[in-house]
């Protein structure tokens, strides 16, 4: 028979005899993927709680406004976190496994300007509460709480004893890192807000803490750390001899100490630094004198770096031993140290040579750390060793009697005051409200199980939403990093040497605004979906679809096989596979 | 209307005329200026239809394909390196049982590079599942396209026109351009069937197949181009009677009353009726035969054609390293069933490879050692080849 | 069959020349295959053109290896390139020059040779730019006015349909060329 006589079966084209979705390819499955959401390792290390990965994903879109009220959640100062903090998020940043960490602070920083520029305010409350709260101190950790309770619709009076508020911001941090009109347009936002300012009293002296305690409903008290650690040697009552904290102040009120040509300063931490820059701005030939060596500093690698650009000496293994002189310091004598075991803190030990020599100097600053004044609170609130004892929240012995910043124990930063109020603001709402607020109940809230509290999570106004973000934090090996090119970070401009030593203008310039959206766009989002649809493409079931709730996609279960390409294609770690019961 | 116009233009005119809807191609040498004549037509008005631009030749049979799938009536063109590189799609057009009409512009292949003319590109795609149709002018460019369209949608496989690059594609000459009411009358729409992606009623298209069933829908292939055969001798005749132009898959010229004829594809079947008309006025007898269609191979209308005659010359333009000449395979292969006493015996010629002119001598050289060579002194001998 | 090879540079139209001449003579009902060289053309580089006429279809489709006339678009191809190569003994040589026909005499002896200054009337009508004329159509008139393959109107209507640009000027510059082209002088 010829070939065009004969006939087959089949269909001209291979054509299946019914649509795909008859075949319910769900049935295979064993194990399901989930959409997780994971939280970020610099989420979880922000010591203000902030949603870091949030606002870089916001940034990279160009949504700018949006990412600085994604901050202003949790932290009211975000042109001067942009400048101050010392970003331990970019230690934690699971790009350094890949290339080199985002620059967040510089992204922050923009963030924070781009709202000073554009005059960004935040609107007084709707609802005025009729509870009266008194913060005392005006530092970072006292105006953050006042931020928040004020949000919150409580009239909120801040109690301090210096003339202007920002506490250490104004009267520690030289004005070539933070300059005073980014803190005074970063703090007029708060009084903008009806935050009340009663500058010039001392709680306990000018104002008695009972009248304050009768008069508000709950009191947070944050007074810092403002007492000065002198070294035990002889001769620290000579002329020319200063403390830090001093120093500092005379600096950022505009004065000019008397600390001579030649300056020696004691200490390794950021105060030292701080100390030694600002004599150099002074005119001063400065050495850093330090026990211990360059690695075991405690002060920020940054700005270390800056301090020995900018001309500062430093002699390491050195510990002072008695300063020379009559009146007046004419010199020092030191004795030559070596390290030895570690202690407590991990770093190795100091340990003397005997090896004595001389230092000649005319001037001398004890940059060796500070402490607190807590013996003349309220009696109710206890405090051990000079650390007033709270717990996670801020709750003190003393009834509605909370506290934060340095007073309590927690790293002595503007970044950990900020969330220290924060937590305390909180308490300080359910306390108000009625509410039990004890150790725990809002961990659930948490970046991550060692993180801040998220306020933006409590309320549930994330600018970036995430369906039900976990404590759990994401590696750099839960990722598919495949799909992230190799990109350096940013080196923000500095202004020439000659420049910085002329004064105090601030030294690291801002970045523009295709620095800062390119520097966000090199965030990963670790853990969060950004909609990326890497699992949307690559499903060979065509099982993900567009969540109906707004968060990205789901996986219909129905034709989703459980084969985990989408899991393992996701760039962010954001989905997982669940062996089914 | 009749205009002076390049085997291109005439290309463009047929495709144009064909109303095709959707046109995906990559721009290549001599192939580009089909493509650029059918988007000034667009600008013009004169057709309407979807241009795709794509990265390269694979995915323009791709997008055609897809085209297809989804009702449309796709066009594109290519030459040479371009074909090579669509030719895993070609397959794929075929299977999928897609109707894409395809001009190409035969073209040397590299390397070395060449930009001029021969059929070894069209020829690779024997096995494609392609039907092939042959041009030796202009006005059979511009019909031929038209009439593909035609046959490849009736039997739903894919169709290529073949022109020689440049002794057509850059050659102008007057052409009769058919009204386009009356190739609307010839060419009805496209009618994709059942074959076609309806977003209503979802199906899988060509998803794996195991081997119960793909033996069967490779031989429907098989069966449809030999179906193809009277499809295309019944497209022919219905065109002669709308256009009045006759083609044949097997057209003899003077060759019925010689007992030795050239047969020939292409230009050289435009030359080679010179060449005989030459010839037979110095009083010798030969004939010739055109071959207008490689696949289907009209095998039977080649044994009825040639049954008899004494010395058959094969001229290819084309070659298949480690056979002969593809045209000169066929139609030994054809000729072997033919008893003894009725066989002729086959010269294949290989001329004309990468462009190189031939000539009405060089039609006369082959002529006369087929004529003096008591039988052929190799399976297949290469003409003008200039050895040491 | 009369076969006319062109010769030019790439750019100066001697391509787009054949093609307007096929048109011209089929308007006149006789048949016409215009093609180039098939090459790599390039702006400058020498360039080829061909043409066929006949009183029947023309089915040879070759190179011109043995052509009746010359067209030559560039006189300074005269000593590049062997233009008289093939040229059948009565053909006749039509150049682009200001100078008189005799002048060429040593490279097309025995020839019959006419002279018509295209790149002038060219530059008059502004086709192409002064340092580089488009030439193509005022040689046309010179070849309608020499070679008699075909009428003026014709070959004004030729340009009209296969010059879109500047059709006017174009139309012009052949009419110029006709009138000025000198007789073609045996050399």
């Amino acid at each position: 028979m010829k070939y065009t006589d004969r006939r087959v079966s089949v269909p001209l084209c291979a054509r299946s005899t019914t649509p795909g979705l008859v075949n319910k390819t769900g049935t295979w499955k064993f194990a399901e993927p989930h959409f997780v959401d994971l939280t970020s390792p610099c989420n979880q290390q922000c010591p203000a709680g902030e949603d870091i990965t949030g606002y870089m994903y916001l940034v990279g879109q160009g949504k700018f406004e949006e990412a600085w009220n994604l901050i202003m959640e949790e932290n009211p100062f975000p042109a001067i976190m942009g400048r101050v903090c010392f970003h331990t998020c970019e230690e934690q940043c699971n790009r350094n496994d890949h290339d080199e960490s985002i620059a967040i602070h510089v992204v922050e920083r923009f963030i924070g300007d781009y709202g000073l520029s554009k005059g960004l305010t935040v609107a007084p409350p709707e609802d005025e509460k009729d509870k009266k709260v008194a913060i005392v101190g005006a530092g970072p950790g006292g105006l953050s709480a006042a931020y928040q309770l004020r949000r919150m619709g409580y009239a909120v009076t801040i109690f301090d004893s210096n003339e202007k508020p920002g506490g250490m911001m104004r009267y520690g941090i030289p004005s070539y890192r933070l300059p005073k009109e980014i803190l005074d347009a970063e703090i007029d936002r708060l009084s903008a807000m009806g935050v009340g300012f009663t500058m010039g009293v001392t709680a306990g002296k000018d104002i008695s803490w009972d009248s304050l305690a009768s008069e508000h409903d709950a009191l947070f008290v944050a007074i810092g750390a403002w007492e000065e650690a002198s070294l035990g040697i002889g001769g620290v009552d000579k002329g020319g001899v200063f403390n830090a904290l001093a120093f500092l102040r005379e600096i950022n009120l505009g004065n000019t100490p008397e600390a001579g040509s030649k300056v020696v300063v004691i200490g390794g931490g950021n105060s030292a630094i701080d100390c030694a820059r600002a004599s150099r701005r002074l005119g001063a030939e400065v050495t850093i004198a330090y026990r211990r060596t360059e690695v075991e500093m405690p002060a920020h690698p940054e700005e270390v770096e800056l301090a020995k650009e900018e001309g500062v000496q430093f002699l390491f293994l050195t510990a002072p031993k008695e300063i020379i002189g009559q009146r007046h310091i004419a010199g020092l004598t030191a004795e030559k140290m070596t390290l030895g075991e570690e202690d407590s803190s991990g770093r190795r030990r100091p340990v003397p040579t005997g090896e004595v020599f001389e230092i000649q100097c005319d001037g001398m600053i004890m940059a060796i750390g500070e402490g607190t004044k807590v013996e003349d609170l309220p009696s109710l609130i206890s405090h051990k060793g000079g650390v007033v004892e709270t717990d996670n929240m801020g709750h003190t012995a003393a009834p509605k009697f909370f506290a934060g910043g340095d007073i309590i124990d927690i790293p002595h930063t503007v970044t950990h005051a900020i969330g220290s109020g924060k937590r305390a603001a909180i308490a300080i709402d359910r306390f108000l409200e009625g509410e039990q607020c004890d150790e725990g109940s809002l961990d659930r809230f948490r970046w991550g199980e060692k993180g801040n509290v998220s306020l933006g999570r409590i309320k549930g106004t994330m600018l970036f939403p995430r369906r039900n973000p976990g404590s759990e934090v994401i590696g750099f090996k839960d990722m598919n990093t495949f799909y992230f090119d190799h990109r350096s970070r940013i080196r923000p401009q500095r202004i020439p040497l000659e420049e910085r030593l002329q004064g105090f203008q601030e030294v690291i310039a801002s970045p523009s605004k295709e620095e800062a959206v390119a520097e966000a766009q090199r965030c990963f989002i670790c853990g969060s979906c950004t909609e990326c649809g890497n699992c949307y493409i690559f499903c060979p079931e065509c099982a993900i679809k567009s969540d109906p709730d707004g968060y990205g996609y789901i996986a219909d279960m129905d034709y989703c096989k459980g084969c985990g390409i989408c899991v393992y294609e996701c760039p962010r770690g954001a989905m997982r596979m669940e062996v089914m019961e | 209307m009749r205009k002076v116009i390049t085997g291109n233009v005439a290309v463009a005119y047929g495709a144009m005329l064909s109303d095709v809807q959707v046109v995906a191609a990559y721009p290549i040498t001599p192939q580009t200026t089909i493509i650029e004549e059918l988007a000034t037509m667009q600008a013009e008005g004169l057709v309407d239809f979807d241009y795709i631009r794509v990265e390269s030749e694979h995915s323009a049979m791709a997008a055609c394909i897809g085209a297809e799938m989804g009702g449309a009536r796709a066009f594109t063109a290519t030459c040479g390196q371009g074909l090579f590189l669509m030719h895993e799609m070609l397959h794929y057009a075929a299977g999928a049982r897609t109707p894409v009409v395809l001009a190409n512009v035969n073209r040397a292949a590299a390397a070395p590079w060449s930009i001029w003319s021969d059929q070894t590109d069209s020829v690779s795609q024997r096995e494609t599942g392609w039907i092939q149709l042959y041009c030796e002018g202009n006005q059979e460019v511009l019909d031929t396209t038209i009439m593909a369209f035609k046959i490849a949608e009736r039997l739903r496989l894919p169709a290529m026109v073949v022109l020689d690059a440049f002794f057509l594609s850059h050659t102008s000459e007057p052409v009769d351009i058919p009204e386009k009411e009356r190739v609307r009358d010839f060419l009805p729409p496209i009618d994709p069937g059942e074959n076609w992606l309806d977003p209503d009623n979802p199906r899988t298209f060509g998803g794996i197949t195991m081997n119960d069933a793909y033996m069967e829908f490779r031989w429907q292939i098989q069966r449809d181009m030999e179906k193809a055969k009277g499809i295309i001798t019944e497209v022919h005749e219905d065109f002669a009677q709308a256009f009045g132009r006759t083609y044949r898959q097997v057209e003899e010229y003077r060759a019925q009353d010689t007992e030795l004829v050239l047969v020939v594809s292409g230009t050289v079947a435009s030359t080679a009726r010179d060449a005989v008309d030459y010839l037979r006025e110095k009083g010798k007898g030969v004939g010739m035969v055109k071959l207008k269609t490689l696949r289907p191979f009209p095998r039977e209308e080649v044994i009825e054609t040639l049954k008899g005659k004494k010395k058959v010359a094969v001229i290819d333009r084309n070659f298949s390293p480690g056979a002969t000449g593809v045209w000169a395979q066929e139609v030994r292969s054809a000729l072997y069933d033919l008893p003894e006493a009725q066989r002729p015996l086959i010269y294949g010629y290989v001329a004309g490879i990468g462009g190189r002119d031939i000539s009405v001598k060089t039609i006369e050289e082959i002529y006369t050692k087929t004529l003096e060579d008591a039988e052929p002194d190799d399976v297949d001998m290469w003409v003008g080849v200039n050895y040491v | 069959m009369i076969e006319i090879r062109f010769h030019g540079r790439g750019g100066q139209g001697a391509v787009v020349a054949s093609k307007i001449l096929a048109t011209s003579i089929f308007l006149e009902d006789r048949y016409s295959q215009s093609f180039p060289a098939f090459g790599v053309e390039r702006r400058g580089a020498p360039v080829t053109a061909f043409l066929r006429v006949d009183d029947k279809p023309i089915r040879i489709r070759t190179e011109i290896y043995e052509p009746d006339h010359l067209v030559v678009l560039d006189p300074l191809l005269v000593d590049q390139v062997p233009l008289a190569s093939g040229l059948k003994n009565d053909g006749i040589v039509i150049i682009n020059s200001s100078k008189k026909p005799e002048e060429f005499s040593d490279k097309f002896k025995g020839f019959r040779v006419a002279t018509v200054p295209a790149g002038r009337i060219a530059v008059k009508h502004h086709l192409g730019t002064p340092q580089s004329p488009i030439v193509n159509t005022a040689i046309l008139g010179a070849v309608a006015k020499v070679l008699g393959v075909v009428s003026l109107e014709n070959l004004i209507e030729g340009i009209k349909a296969d010059v879109p640009a500047h059709t006017e000027d174009n139309a012009a510059a052949a009419k110029e060329a006709y009138e000025m082209v000198s007789d073609a002088v045996v050399l």
